[in-house]
């Protein structure tokens, strides 16, 4: 975060320098922006967190341990799909699930289409792209998540 | 106002009332979730100033014609690899990268490296990978990339040609 600013200040520094009239009306233009995506951002938050705490991550454990690899995968790539969770808190969780002995490929699977695919962030993604390119991104961000789960699976657990 | 925006106050609104309520009950549910909604409000509101600032700086410096040129149709592969490197600074998730990629696709970059930003920017952000790598261990974060980042690609590239056709249906309806 602190390189974000760093860099921010520069940007402004140089640009102030170069054209102040310019930069007002860029400052402008952001707080515009900002303005226009916030309201969005709240109501996400807010349906992330009450999902969160009805389905607490730490119950996946439970649903991901036995049974079928393949089926944990795709198992784990879904649930990875309808919840967004940031970093800071998703890979904690993706740690003590190896620790645990949860497989590399239902991991994989879990943290990619964790990251890639965004059905609570759609309405979001569909407010600035619009509903086709949404759903055929998003869809086909799944299948590369499958994909991908896949090819780790097999790599670094020599298989199913 | 538009009703979207209307309809986030209104939940909002709805729940912190709800919050307050159960503070003042002693409800735990309701105290658990907002402080955990703050927690990532707080995120938002550190990170969004400075991605929008950039944001607008980035509208008004850069000119059509340089991103046509990098990002555009005729910019071929490089487009791609200019995406996937700005993908890497970028964070904040997709909260950020959205709003970047609508300022690019306005500013005349093809939908297929747009496609290729928002697929690379969800997975290839750097703060992110070196957790992942500290977790899972490095080989895990080298192979997802490795097998990812060339799926992504080629799936924006199909999607492009997907996307582009239904507009054009569309159209002619």
């Amino acid at each position: 975060m602190l390189i974000l600013y760093i860099v921010c200040a520069v940007a402004l520094i140089a640009s102030v320098i170069a054209n102040p009239k310019k930069t007002l009306m860029g400052i402008k233009a952001g707080w515009k922006l900002f303005m226009k995506a916030f309201p969005s951002f709240l109501s996400i938050i807010l349906i992330m967190v009450v999902f969160l705490y009805f389905v607490p991550p730490e119950n996946i454990v439970n649903v991901l341990s036995d049974g079928n690899e393949w089926l944990n995968v795709l198992i784990a790539s879904i649930i990875g799909s309808i919840i967004i969770v940031p970093g800071f808190i998703a890979f904690p969780i993706a740690g003590i699930l190896k620790d645990i002995g949860v497989s590399f490929g239902v991991l994989a699977g879990l943290t990619t289409s964790l990251m890639m695919v965004g059905v609570l962030t759609f309405p979001l993604e569909k407010k600035y792209f619009g509903t086709k390119f949404a759903l055929y991104r998003n869809i086909a961000s799944f299948i590369i998540a499958l994909i991908t789960s896949f090819v780790i699976g097999i790599v670094l657990n020599g298989g199913a | 106002m538009k009703k979207g925006e209307k309809l986030s106050f209104i939940i909002t609104g709805i729940f912190l009332v709800f919050a307050i309520v159960s503070a003042v009950l002693k409800f735990d549910m309701g105290v658990t979730l907002l402080k955990s909604y703050w927690e990532y409000v707080k995120f938002i509101l550190a990170i969004m100033p400075g991605v929008f600032l950039l944001i607008g700086l980035f509208k008004v410096w850069v000119k059509d014609e340089t991103v046509i040129k990098h990002m555009g149709e005729k910019s071929g592969f490089k487009g791609f690899l200019l995406a996937i490197v700005l993908a890497f600074t970028c964070i904040g998730g997709l909260f950020a990268a959205l709003p970047i990629a609508k300022q690019l696709y306005d500013k005349g970059s093809k939908l297929s490296v747009i496609l290729t930003y928002l697929g690379a920017s969800c997975i290839c952000r750097v703060p992110m990978t070196l957790w992942e790598a500290s977790m899972l261990g490095v080989d895990f974060t080298i192979l997802r990339y490795v097998v990812s980042i060339p799926l992504i690609i080629v799936s924006s590239i199909l999607l492009e040609k997907v996307i582009k056709t239904v507009k054009i249906k569309e159209i002619q309806k």
